[in-house]
């Protein structure tokens, strides 16, 4: 078996007494595009840039192509990264923002006028970067993580600040260089905003993984649900109770029950008389499953 | 490591601020060379016409020294202040590289400030002296030696900045504290306490200047002064090394 290009292994990093990140681990396989999921302040920030050399781990390790970071010999070439839509001089030109970072990467400066326009900014070449919008900035960043041409993306929540056209155009750009066979690692606080564009994720909470899974196996923890309303909603619970149901008050006069049929409530209401307002079939969403997950039991008790 | 000296010059070149420093520098030192040659002069100092009255003259392309140093400390500090550290240590991981890289390049600029600074300053002289008819001659009363001398000290000031901007890293905190230091904790220091004055940087900037001024006796001879200012700046790389290094950038 090959070595994942991306192997965090036991990750601990500590601020103060806070444990940012602790004890975390997981890999990612080559030509795999990967979420990297979690609530704020989970950790995700700083596991992706002790990957990335900018933050000393406390303990254990984080390689890419089991290497560190500071040991890659060519680290503009080998992963693409974008962090941080803030880092520019306002006052300096796009181009020239490129043309600097490829200088010190030993890249052409032809690469910054092409890195550019596959980020579709060459018509702002010339423009301050001061004068940007949050989603011309964060295209900029894309083309700085593209100047090397690597073989890995690791993006940090790479969907902030773009528009619904900035997000379409990026999921593009990112099946594309999966196409290519490319590897993709990117950071998101929502799941629904990267279900479509990824093949697995991982899962964070507090500062541990708690899930690592394909999209479809996620898909599979869902429920099917029940929706019920009716005056006579006690009676009902009642009855779906004692029939070993799973019921899940909702208000009043409804409620939901899990992984049951249309067929077995609506006959059921029918032995008992019960008048039924709404009886529809529903799936959890993959939201909720996420929010299951990464939950806070100190919260939730 | 010339890869990464030609991006920190690019750096440099990229904004406007490199070239209206310049044009301060400029500025400073012809109205240095004025103010010095027209300007009155206090009753007990030297006449214009000897050879330190002449070096005072040609002193004044000091000027380039302290906003080489605010160049210096802009350079480094706007690595934080613009967030752009996490762009450039993801390109050269090695930080050591990049803060070496950073020292070099801002030194070449310091180079090319005291020599702007230089060039202004002896045109300005020629023409002032000219115009007063004060006879003097650009090769003797170790002029040479003081045009030499304040350019190679912008270069260390240049380092300086750059280590500085590494330590204090807030750019508004870094200028004001350096200037503070620099004009006025420095230049009193000398004026009322040169045992301990003659070891600042500001001393040692003064003795290659060759001025005797109030306590000029007691100032290190040149060699020192010159001696003195390379450790500090080596003394500025080591910090920025320190304080860059191993930081965490979130």
């Amino acid at each position: 078996m090959t070595e994942p290009i991306v192997r965090v292994a036991a990750l601990t990093k500590r601020f103060g007494h806070v444990n940012a990140v602790d004890d975390l681990s997981f890999t990612v396989e080559r030509g795999r595009v990967v979420g990297f999921l979690g609530p704020n302040g989970a950790g995700k920030t700083t596991t992706l840039r002790s990957l990335l050399g900018l933050v000393k781990p406390t303990s254990g390790t984080a390689t890419i192509d089991g290497k560190r970071y500071a040991d890659l010999a060519n680290p503009l070439a080998t992963v693409g990264a974008v962090l941080d839509t803030a880092g520019y001089h306002p006052s300096r030109s796009a181009l020239d923002h490129l043309r600097i970072l490829a200088m010190a990467g030993g890249q052409s400066p032809a690469r910054a006028a092409q890195s550019l326009d596959d980020a579709g900014l060459t018509a702002y070449s010339g423009r301050r970067v001061g004068e940007f919008s949050l989603g011309m900035r964060q295209r900029l960043a894309l083309a700085g993580a593209l100047l090397g041409k690597p073989e890995l993306l690791v993006l940090d929540e790479p969907a902030n600040g773009l528009d619904p056209e900035g997000i379409a155009w990026l999921r593009g750009f990112l099946r594309y260089h999966a196409d290519q066979g490319g590897t993709v690692l990117l950071s998101s606080h929502v799941l629904s905003e990267v279900a479509q564009t990824v093949d697995e994720v991982v899962i964070v909470a507090r500062g541990r993984v708690v899930a690592q899974s394909t999209i479809e196996e996620l898909v599979g923890r869902t429920d099917s649900l029940v929706v019920v309303r009716s005056p006579d909603t006690a009676r009902l619970i009642e009855a779906l109770t004692a029939r070993g149901q799973h019921v899940t008050p909702t208000g009043a006069d409804s409620f939901t029950v899990a992984n049951v049929s249309t067929d077995v409530v609506g006959v059921l209401a029918a032995e008992l008389g019960a008048v039924l307002h709404e009886l529809s079939p529903q799936r959890s969403s993959l939201e909720s499953v996420f929010m299951e997950l990464t939950a806070d039991p100190m919260v939730a008790a | 490591m010339t890869r990464l000296i030609r991006a920190e010059l690019m750096k440099v070149r990229s904004t406007k601020l490199v070239w209206w420093l310049l044009l301060v520098v400029g500025a400073l030192a012809a109205l240095g060379v004025a103010g010095t040659v027209f300007g009155a002069r206090p009753p007990d100092a030297t006449p214009l016409e000897s050879p330190e009255g002449l070096r005072s003259v040609f002193a004044s392309a000091n000027a380039a020294q302290l906003l080489a140093m605010i160049l210096g400390i802009v350079a480094m500090v706007g690595e934080w202040r613009h967030r752009t550290a996490t762009a450039t240590f993801l390109v050269t991981p090695r930080r050591e590289r990049v803060v070496i890289a950073k020292v070099l390049a801002q030194a070449i600029v310091g180079l090319l400030f005291g020599a702007f600074a230089t060039v202004v300053t002896v045109i300005a002289a020629v023409i002032s002296l000219g115009v007063k008819n004060v006879d003097f001659s650009l090769g003797g009363d170790r002029i040479p030696e003081v045009l030499i001398g304040g350019a190679l000290a912008t270069v260390v000031y240049s380092v300086l900045g750059v280590g500085y901007g590494a330590l204090v890293r807030n750019q508004i905190a870094a200028i004001v504290s350096a200037l503070l230091w620099v004009t006025v904790a420095d230049t009193l220091l000398v004026a009322l306490l040169p045992q301990i004055g003659k070891w600042t940087p500001g001393g040692a900037t003064q003795s290659l200047s060759q001025l005797s001024g109030m306590n000029g006796d007691q100032l290190l001879p040149v060699w020192g002064g010159a001696l003195l200012l390379v450790a500090y700046g080596l003394a500025f790389v080591v910090i920025g090394l320190r304080t860059t290094v191993s930081r965490d950038i979130t």
